[in-house]
Protein backbone atom coordinates (compact mmCIF):
# COMPACT_ATOMS: atom_id res chain seq x y z
CA UNK A 1 0.00 0.00 0.00
CA UNK A 2 1.94 2.77 -1.00
CA UNK A 3 0.82 6.35 -0.04
CA UNK A 4 1.52 9.80 -2.07
CA UNK A 5 2.66 12.31 -1.01
CA UNK A 6 -0.16 14.17 -0.44
CA UNK A 7 -1.89 11.49 1.26
CA UNK A 8 1.68 11.71 3.79
CA UNK A 9 1.56 14.87 3.90
CA UNK A 10 -2.61 15.28 5.24
CA UNK A 11 -1.34 12.20 8.38
CA UNK A 12 1.74 14.41 9.13
CA UNK A 13 -0.64 17.58 9.87
CA UNK A 14 -3.42 15.56 10.92
CA UNK A 15 -1.13 13.98 13.94
CA UNK A 16 1.03 17.33 14.19
CA UNK A 17 -2.13 19.22 14.57
CA UNK A 18 -3.71 16.65 17.22
CA UNK A 19 -1.33 17.17 19.39
CA UNK A 20 -1.63 21.06 19.32
CA UNK A 21 -5.75 20.88 19.83
CA UNK A 22 -4.80 18.20 23.05
CA UNK A 23 -2.58 20.64 24.72
CA UNK A 24 -5.95 22.78 25.99
CA UNK A 25 -6.02 19.29 27.81
CA UNK A 26 -2.89 18.46 28.73
CA UNK A 27 -1.65 21.46 30.09
CA UNK A 28 -3.32 22.17 33.51
CA UNK A 29 -2.94 25.80 33.73
CA UNK A 30 -4.55 25.81 29.88
CA UNK A 31 -7.30 23.64 30.69
CA UNK A 32 -8.24 25.45 33.53
CA UNK A 33 -9.22 28.81 31.50
CA UNK A 34 -10.27 26.46 28.34
CA UNK A 35 -11.88 23.26 28.77
CA UNK A 36 -13.05 23.89 32.32
CA UNK A 37 -15.34 27.04 32.14
CA UNK A 38 -16.70 25.30 28.77
CA UNK A 39 -17.20 21.93 30.22
CA UNK A 40 -19.16 24.12 33.23
CA UNK A 41 -21.00 25.90 30.59
CA UNK A 42 -22.15 22.86 28.53
CA UNK A 43 -23.51 21.17 32.03
CA UNK A 44 -25.30 24.19 32.22
CA UNK A 45 -27.23 23.83 28.64
CA UNK A 46 -27.79 20.18 29.07
CA UNK A 47 -29.05 20.92 32.58
CA UNK A 48 -31.61 23.38 30.79
CA UNK A 49 -32.72 20.93 27.99
CA UNK A 50 -33.24 18.42 30.16
CA UNK A 51 -35.25 20.48 32.87
CA UNK A 52 -37.32 21.65 29.56
CA UNK A 53 -38.41 17.92 28.67
CA UNK A 54 -39.41 17.69 32.94
CA UNK A 55 -36.57 16.58 34.48
CA UNK A 56 -36.28 17.80 38.05
CA UNK A 57 -32.76 18.53 37.56
CA UNK A 58 -29.58 21.22 39.27
CA UNK A 59 -26.35 21.76 37.82
CA UNK A 60 -23.17 22.26 40.09
CA UNK A 61 -19.89 23.15 37.88
CA UNK A 62 -20.02 20.04 35.86
CA UNK A 63 -22.22 17.47 37.91
CA UNK A 64 -26.00 17.52 36.74
CA UNK A 65 -27.93 15.98 39.44
CA UNK A 66 -31.84 14.24 39.62
CA UNK A 67 -32.75 12.88 43.06
CA UNK A 68 -32.62 9.21 41.69
CA UNK A 69 -29.18 9.89 39.15
CA UNK A 70 -26.44 12.34 38.68
CA UNK A 71 -23.77 12.72 35.81
CA UNK A 72 -20.15 14.54 36.04
CA UNK A 73 -19.21 15.37 33.05
CA UNK A 74 -15.17 15.01 32.44
CA UNK A 75 -13.02 15.55 29.94
CA UNK A 76 -13.65 12.48 27.14
CA UNK A 77 -17.37 13.37 27.69
CA UNK A 78 -17.40 17.14 26.51
CA UNK A 79 -16.88 16.17 23.29
CA UNK A 80 -14.00 18.66 22.96
CA UNK A 81 -11.56 15.55 22.12
CA UNK A 82 -14.39 14.69 18.95
CA UNK A 83 -13.55 18.67 18.14
CA UNK A 84 -9.75 18.43 18.31
CA UNK A 85 -9.97 15.60 16.31
CA UNK A 86 -12.69 17.25 13.61
CA UNK A 87 -10.76 20.89 13.79
CA UNK A 88 -7.17 18.43 13.03
CA UNK A 89 -8.84 16.43 10.10
CA UNK A 90 -9.95 19.44 8.41
CA UNK A 91 -7.10 21.80 8.78
CA UNK A 92 -4.84 19.45 7.61
CA UNK A 93 -6.76 18.97 4.29
CA UNK A 94 -5.81 21.14 1.38
CA UNK A 95 -8.07 23.72 0.92
CA UNK A 96 -8.47 27.31 0.93
CA UNK A 97 -7.68 28.53 4.64
CA UNK A 98 -10.57 30.13 5.03
CA UNK A 99 -12.94 27.53 3.80
CA UNK A 100 -10.75 25.40 6.33
CA UNK A 101 -11.54 27.60 9.23
CA UNK A 102 -15.10 27.81 8.66
CA UNK A 103 -15.26 23.71 8.23
CA UNK A 104 -13.91 23.85 11.57
CA UNK A 105 -15.89 26.05 13.60
CA UNK A 106 -19.17 24.69 12.06
CA UNK A 107 -18.84 20.99 12.13
CA UNK A 108 -17.59 21.61 16.26
CA UNK A 109 -20.60 23.65 16.89
CA UNK A 110 -22.38 20.53 15.41
CA UNK A 111 -20.68 18.45 17.02
CA UNK A 112 -21.38 20.12 19.88
CA UNK A 113 -25.03 19.86 19.59
CA UNK A 114 -24.99 15.96 19.22
CA UNK A 115 -22.78 16.12 22.49
CA UNK A 116 -25.97 17.72 23.87
CA UNK A 117 -28.26 14.92 22.81
CA UNK A 118 -25.28 12.52 24.35
CA UNK A 119 -25.35 13.51 27.90
CA UNK A 120 -29.22 14.13 27.96
CA UNK A 121 -29.59 10.92 26.82
CA UNK A 122 -26.76 9.51 29.10
CA UNK A 123 -28.45 11.14 31.95
CA UNK A 124 -31.89 9.38 31.07
CA UNK A 125 -30.55 6.00 30.66
CA UNK A 126 -28.45 6.25 33.74
CA UNK A 127 -31.96 7.49 35.68
CA UNK A 128 -34.35 5.12 33.65
CA UNK A 129 -32.11 2.00 32.02
CA UNK A 130 -28.68 1.34 34.72
CA UNK A 131 -28.02 -1.78 33.19
CA UNK A 132 -27.69 0.10 29.62
CA UNK A 133 -25.45 2.97 30.78
CA UNK A 134 -22.28 1.96 30.99
CA UNK A 135 -22.35 0.32 27.01
CA UNK A 136 -23.33 3.57 25.88
CA UNK A 137 -21.43 5.91 27.89
CA UNK A 138 -18.32 4.04 26.43
CA UNK A 139 -19.02 2.57 22.90
CA UNK A 140 -22.02 3.56 21.60
CA UNK A 141 -21.65 7.24 21.89
CA UNK A 142 -18.32 7.52 21.83
CA UNK A 143 -18.13 5.82 19.02
CA UNK A 144 -21.10 7.78 17.60
CA UNK A 145 -19.27 11.12 18.06
CA UNK A 146 -16.39 10.28 15.96
CA UNK A 147 -18.51 8.12 13.47
CA UNK A 148 -20.19 12.01 12.96
CA UNK A 149 -17.13 13.76 13.31
CA UNK A 150 -15.90 11.51 10.45
CA UNK A 151 -19.03 11.73 8.69
CA UNK A 152 -18.85 16.02 9.07
CA UNK A 153 -15.44 15.81 7.91
CA UNK A 154 -16.22 13.46 4.46
CA UNK A 155 -19.19 16.32 3.52
CA UNK A 156 -16.93 19.31 3.81
CA UNK A 157 -14.17 17.24 1.93
CA UNK A 158 -16.78 16.93 -0.82
CA UNK A 159 -17.76 20.34 -0.88
CA UNK A 160 -13.72 21.22 -0.49
CA UNK A 161 -12.76 19.31 -3.42
CA UNK A 162 -16.13 20.10 -5.65
CA UNK A 163 -15.04 24.18 -5.21
CA UNK A 164 -11.49 23.41 -5.70
CA UNK B 1 -24.70 10.88 1.77
CA UNK B 2 -27.49 9.25 3.46
CA UNK B 3 -26.75 5.53 2.65
CA UNK B 4 -23.96 6.58 3.91
CA UNK B 5 -24.45 7.40 7.32
CA UNK B 6 -27.04 4.43 7.64
CA UNK B 7 -24.02 2.25 6.69
CA UNK B 8 -22.19 3.59 9.56
CA UNK B 9 -25.07 2.75 11.76
CA UNK B 10 -24.90 -0.56 10.73
CA UNK B 11 -21.56 -1.13 11.22
CA UNK B 12 -21.72 0.72 14.39
CA UNK B 13 -24.33 -1.99 15.36
CA UNK B 14 -21.96 -5.26 14.23
CA UNK B 15 -19.05 -3.64 15.69
CA UNK B 16 -20.96 -3.35 19.00
CA UNK B 17 -22.35 -6.94 18.62
CA UNK B 18 -18.49 -7.56 17.64
CA UNK B 19 -16.69 -6.19 20.75
CA UNK B 20 -19.00 -7.27 23.21
CA UNK B 21 -19.17 -10.71 22.35
CA UNK B 22 -15.24 -11.27 21.47
CA UNK B 23 -14.24 -8.83 24.13
CA UNK B 24 -13.17 -11.29 26.68
CA UNK B 25 -10.95 -13.63 24.62
CA UNK B 26 -9.15 -10.64 23.24
CA UNK B 27 -8.60 -9.25 26.53
CA UNK B 28 -7.11 -12.53 26.86
CA UNK B 29 -5.02 -12.54 23.79
CA UNK B 30 -4.39 -8.91 24.90
CA UNK B 31 -2.94 -9.90 28.19
CA UNK B 32 -0.57 -12.28 26.17
CA UNK B 33 0.54 -9.71 23.91
CA UNK B 34 1.31 -7.01 26.05
CA UNK B 35 3.69 -9.33 28.98
CA UNK B 36 6.60 -8.99 26.95
CA UNK B 37 6.26 -5.46 26.62
CA UNK B 38 5.80 -5.10 30.49
CA UNK B 39 8.84 -7.00 30.89
CA UNK B 40 10.77 -4.65 29.34
CA UNK B 41 10.68 -2.05 32.25
CA UNK B 42 12.78 -3.37 35.80
CA UNK B 43 10.31 -1.09 37.60
CA UNK B 44 6.93 -3.32 36.44
CA UNK B 45 8.94 -6.27 35.14
CA UNK B 46 7.97 -8.93 37.63
CA UNK B 47 4.05 -8.83 37.28
CA UNK B 48 1.84 -11.28 35.31
CA UNK B 49 -0.95 -9.81 33.26
CA UNK B 50 -4.30 -11.56 33.76
CA UNK B 51 -7.58 -11.14 31.80
CA UNK B 52 -10.64 -10.81 34.13
CA UNK B 53 -13.84 -10.02 32.32
CA UNK B 54 -13.50 -6.44 31.28
CA UNK B 55 -10.21 -5.46 32.80
CA UNK B 56 -7.00 -6.85 32.83
CA UNK B 57 -5.24 -7.27 36.54
CA UNK B 58 -1.38 -6.36 36.79
CA UNK B 59 -0.56 -9.06 39.56
CA UNK B 60 2.97 -8.82 41.23
CA UNK B 61 4.86 -11.60 41.49
CA UNK B 62 6.77 -9.84 44.60
CA UNK B 63 5.15 -8.10 47.40
CA UNK B 64 6.64 -5.10 47.01
CA UNK B 65 4.85 -4.24 44.19
CA UNK B 66 1.22 -3.37 44.16
CA UNK B 67 -1.39 -4.59 42.45
CA UNK B 68 -3.29 -3.13 39.67
CA UNK B 69 -6.95 -3.16 37.71
CA UNK B 70 -6.92 -1.56 34.07
CA UNK B 71 -10.10 -1.43 32.27
CA UNK B 72 -9.23 -2.61 29.39
CA UNK B 73 -12.11 -2.25 27.19
CA UNK B 74 -11.88 1.12 27.73
CA UNK B 75 -8.73 0.54 25.37
CA UNK B 76 -10.03 -1.56 22.52
CA UNK B 77 -13.36 0.07 21.52
CA UNK B 78 -12.06 1.70 18.59
CA UNK B 79 -12.63 -1.11 16.69
CA UNK B 80 -16.11 -0.41 16.70
CA UNK B 81 -15.59 2.66 15.04
CA UNK B 82 -13.18 0.72 12.72
CA UNK B 83 -15.92 -1.50 11.51
CA UNK B 84 -18.34 0.93 11.13
CA UNK B 85 -16.42 3.47 8.93
CA UNK B 86 -15.58 0.23 6.81
CA UNK B 87 -18.83 -0.60 6.65
CA UNK B 88 -19.99 2.71 5.25
CA UNK B 89 -17.62 2.50 2.25
CA UNK B 90 -19.28 1.98 -0.78
CA UNK B 91 -19.38 -1.67 -1.76
CA UNK B 92 -18.46 -2.79 1.54
CA UNK B 93 -18.27 -6.18 1.35
CA UNK B 94 -15.97 -5.84 -2.01
CA UNK B 95 -12.70 -7.73 -2.16
CA UNK B 96 -11.00 -4.50 -2.03
CA UNK B 97 -12.68 -3.37 0.83
CA UNK B 98 -12.31 -6.23 3.18
CA UNK B 99 -8.80 -6.70 2.29
CA UNK B 100 -8.25 -2.63 2.97
CA UNK B 101 -10.08 -3.51 6.08
CA UNK B 102 -8.39 -6.37 7.48
CA UNK B 103 -5.07 -4.64 6.51
CA UNK B 104 -6.36 -1.23 8.62
CA UNK B 105 -7.87 -4.47 11.58
CA UNK B 106 -4.45 -5.82 11.67
CA UNK B 107 -2.70 -2.20 12.22
CA UNK B 108 -5.85 -1.13 15.31
CA UNK B 109 -5.17 -4.72 16.87
CA UNK B 110 -1.40 -4.27 16.89
CA UNK B 111 -1.83 -0.87 18.42
CA UNK B 112 -3.77 -2.03 21.27
CA UNK B 113 -0.89 -4.00 23.49
CA UNK B 114 0.50 -0.35 23.05
CA UNK B 115 -2.30 1.31 24.55
CA UNK B 116 -3.04 -1.30 27.24
CA UNK B 117 1.03 -0.94 28.23
CA UNK B 118 0.72 2.76 28.19
CA UNK B 119 -2.27 2.88 30.42
CA UNK B 120 0.15 0.30 32.73
CA UNK B 121 2.56 2.41 32.94
CA UNK B 122 0.24 5.64 33.50
CA UNK B 123 -1.32 3.56 36.64
CA UNK B 124 2.02 2.67 37.93
CA UNK B 125 3.67 6.20 37.77
CA UNK B 126 0.73 8.11 38.95
CA UNK B 127 -1.87 6.21 41.11
CA UNK B 128 0.14 4.29 43.48
CA UNK B 129 0.67 6.70 45.65
CA UNK B 130 3.83 6.74 47.11
CA UNK B 131 4.95 3.80 45.15
CA UNK B 132 4.71 6.18 42.44
CA UNK B 133 6.25 9.01 43.41
CA UNK B 134 9.05 6.63 44.57
CA UNK B 135 9.83 4.66 41.42
CA UNK B 136 9.06 7.58 38.73
CA UNK B 137 10.18 11.00 38.34
CA UNK B 138 7.92 14.18 37.77
CA UNK B 139 8.52 14.06 34.27
CA UNK B 140 8.30 10.50 33.81
CA UNK B 141 4.89 10.58 35.89
CA UNK B 142 3.31 13.70 33.69
CA UNK B 143 4.75 11.91 30.28
CA UNK B 144 2.64 8.70 31.30
CA UNK B 145 -0.49 10.01 32.34
CA UNK B 146 -0.72 12.44 29.03
CA UNK B 147 0.64 9.48 26.87
CA UNK B 148 -2.71 7.50 28.26
CA UNK B 149 -4.62 10.55 28.38
CA UNK B 150 -3.75 11.21 24.58
CA UNK B 151 -4.26 8.05 23.00
CA UNK B 152 -7.92 7.95 25.00
CA UNK B 153 -9.02 11.10 23.95
CA UNK B 154 -7.67 11.03 20.42
CA UNK B 155 -4.93 8.88 19.69
CA UNK B 156 -7.02 5.59 19.50
CA UNK B 157 -9.57 7.10 16.87
CA UNK B 158 -6.94 9.04 15.12
CA UNK B 159 -5.17 5.90 14.08
CA UNK B 160 -8.47 4.37 13.46
CA UNK B 161 -9.41 7.26 11.22
CA UNK B 162 -6.32 7.14 9.42
CA UNK B 163 -5.80 3.40 8.68
CA UNK B 164 -9.57 4.26 7.26
CA UNK B 165 -8.67 7.48 5.66
CA UNK B 166 -4.93 5.56 3.91
CA UNK B 167 -6.67 2.28 3.32
CA UNK B 168 -9.55 3.53 2.19
CA UNK B 169 -8.84 6.32 -0.32
CA UNK B 170 -6.16 3.23 -1.76
CA UNK B 171 -8.81 1.67 -2.52
CA UNK B 172 -11.52 4.05 -3.66
CA UNK B 173 -8.30 5.06 -6.01
CA UNK B 174 -7.91 1.33 -7.18
CA UNK B 175 -11.51 1.01 -8.02
CA UNK B 176 -11.60 3.82 -9.62
CA UNK B 177 -8.55 2.88 -11.95
CA UNK B 178 -10.19 -0.53 -12.62
CA UNK B 179 -13.67 0.89 -13.90
CA UNK B 180 -11.17 3.05 -16.78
Amino acid sequence: MALSRRQIGFLIRFAVLSVVFYLPIAIPALERVTVAPFTRALASASGATLRMIGQPVTTEGTVIRGSMFAVDIKNGCNAVEAVAFLAAAILAFEAPIVFRIVGAIAGSILLELLNLIRIDTLYLLGKYHRDLFDMFHLAVWQTLMFGAAVLIFLIWTRNAVARA
Amino acid sequence: MLWRALRLVAGLAIGIALWWSCGDAWNRALAFLTQPLVKLDARIAQTDLVAVGHTIVVQPLVASLPMATIPVDQLTYNVILLIALFASNRAPFSDRNMKAFAIAFAIVLLLHPIGLFISIESTYAHQQGAWSDHHYGETAQRLWVNGEVFYRLIGMFGVVFAAWWVAGSESATASRRRRK
